[in-house]
């Protein structure tokens, strides 16, 4: 059980990708998120997790991009502060992401998930849901511990966790066969 | 074994390029040491209650935690949570498009083009989730219109190329 007072959500798998950097954007209103976004795309900076809340504070915005091109990501995300005058950003090194399936449909296994985890003092920077799946960051020294928490938590088999297996590169323009 | 796949795609293919209307986005700032109390009002709830989409980040020992519903379920959550002590913010309405694409979070671009739609269009997102292969855009019910011939010019859905 995950938690005595409810029934335990159930999952099937649960799967790390490569390491990340998180940019936290806090109080970020709509049109510097379009022209930070815009100037990532510009570059070729993958975003495999994308949280946006304009000008929330203090939970802020969220862009996941890969460890790679973290300086790169940071350095723009200044460039638009810097213009804009907005709150400098924040980059979290050495963040993993987490993605825990299947969701299930309603708010029961987020909130199942975090409390899990902040029983050992882990607080995921930020998580977010598809249709189908939740994943969230946090980092990666805790992963071993959470994800053996989640496992006893929700019953997964032995060989859930795998580290993602698929990259996916979008190249800048269409080839010439094409 | 790693699986590579390496593709160009302008307009974004996606399924669904429509907005769902009826949606309500509520959020609750939660202590840490009230999230027990959190998860037993959620869980609680039978059945649970459907949700569209969520997110979560904590600043500092509280967790904000904000979800998009249907507003019948919306209603179902505010008021759980207010028999656990743990009051929502003013909901917010709202209107929910969601595009799904493969494997959308691996792509650069893919946030951008969507924002860069709505802001041509006039239209500020009222919240995104790039999640997956989801892309979820809370919009202003009064704007979904106009958000989604946005949308149209840099997204394509199966049922538009024929």
């Amino acid at each position: 059980m995950a938690d005595g007072a409810t029934a335990s959500p159930r999952l099937r798998g649960i799967k790390h990708g490569e390491p990340l950097g998180v940019l936290v954007l806090p109080g970020w209103p709509g049109p510097a998120l379009t022209r930070l976004t815009q100037a990532l795309a510009e570059a070729h900076i993958n975003l495999p997790l994308v949280l946006l809340h304009p000008g929330a504070a203090p939970a802020a915005s969220h862009l996941a991009v890969d460890s790679g091109r973290q300086e790169d990501a940071l350095g723009l995300a200044q460039q638009v502060s810097r213009e804009l005058g907005l709150e400098p950003p924040q980059l979290r090194r050495a963040m993993v992401a987490l993605t825990l399936y299947p969701l299930g449909g309603s708010l029961t296994l987020p909130a199942a998930v975090l409390a899990c985890l902040a029983r050992l003092d882990i607080h995921p920077l930020a998580l977010g849901t598809s249709l189908s799946s939740l994943v969230m960051v946090l980092e990666q020294a805790s992963l071993a511990r959470a994800r053996a928490a989640l496992a006893q938590a929700f019953g997964l088999p032995d060989d859930a966790d795998t580290a993602w297996s698929l990259r996916v590169i979008q190249e800048p323009g269409p080839r010439e066969q094409d | 074994m790693e699986t590579v796949a390496v593709y160009f795609e302008r307009p974004l293919r996606t399924y669904g390029l429509e907005a769902q209307a009826g949606c309500r986005l509520l959020e609750v700032s939660c202590p840490r040491e009230r999230l027990e109390d959190l998860l037993a009002a959620l869980g609680a709830l039978q059945p649970p209650a459907g949700l569209h989409f969520c997110s979560a980040a904590w600043a500092g020992e509280t967790l904000s935690l904000r979800a998009c519903l249907p507003v019948p379920e919306a209603v179902r959550v505010a008021t759980a949570l207010a028999g656990a002590g743990l009051q929502p913010q003013a909901p917010v309405e709202a209107s929910l498009v969601h595009l799904q694409g493969p494997h959308f979070g691996d792509r650069w671009g893919v946030a951008s083009e969507a924002l860069a739609g709505l802001a041509e269009a006039g239209v500020e997102p009222l919240g995104l989730a790039g999640v997956v292969h989801s892309l979820f855009l809370a919009l202003p019910p009064q704007d979904a219109r106009a958000g989604l011939a946005g949308l149209a010019k840099r997204f394509r859905a199966p049922d538009k190329e024929v």
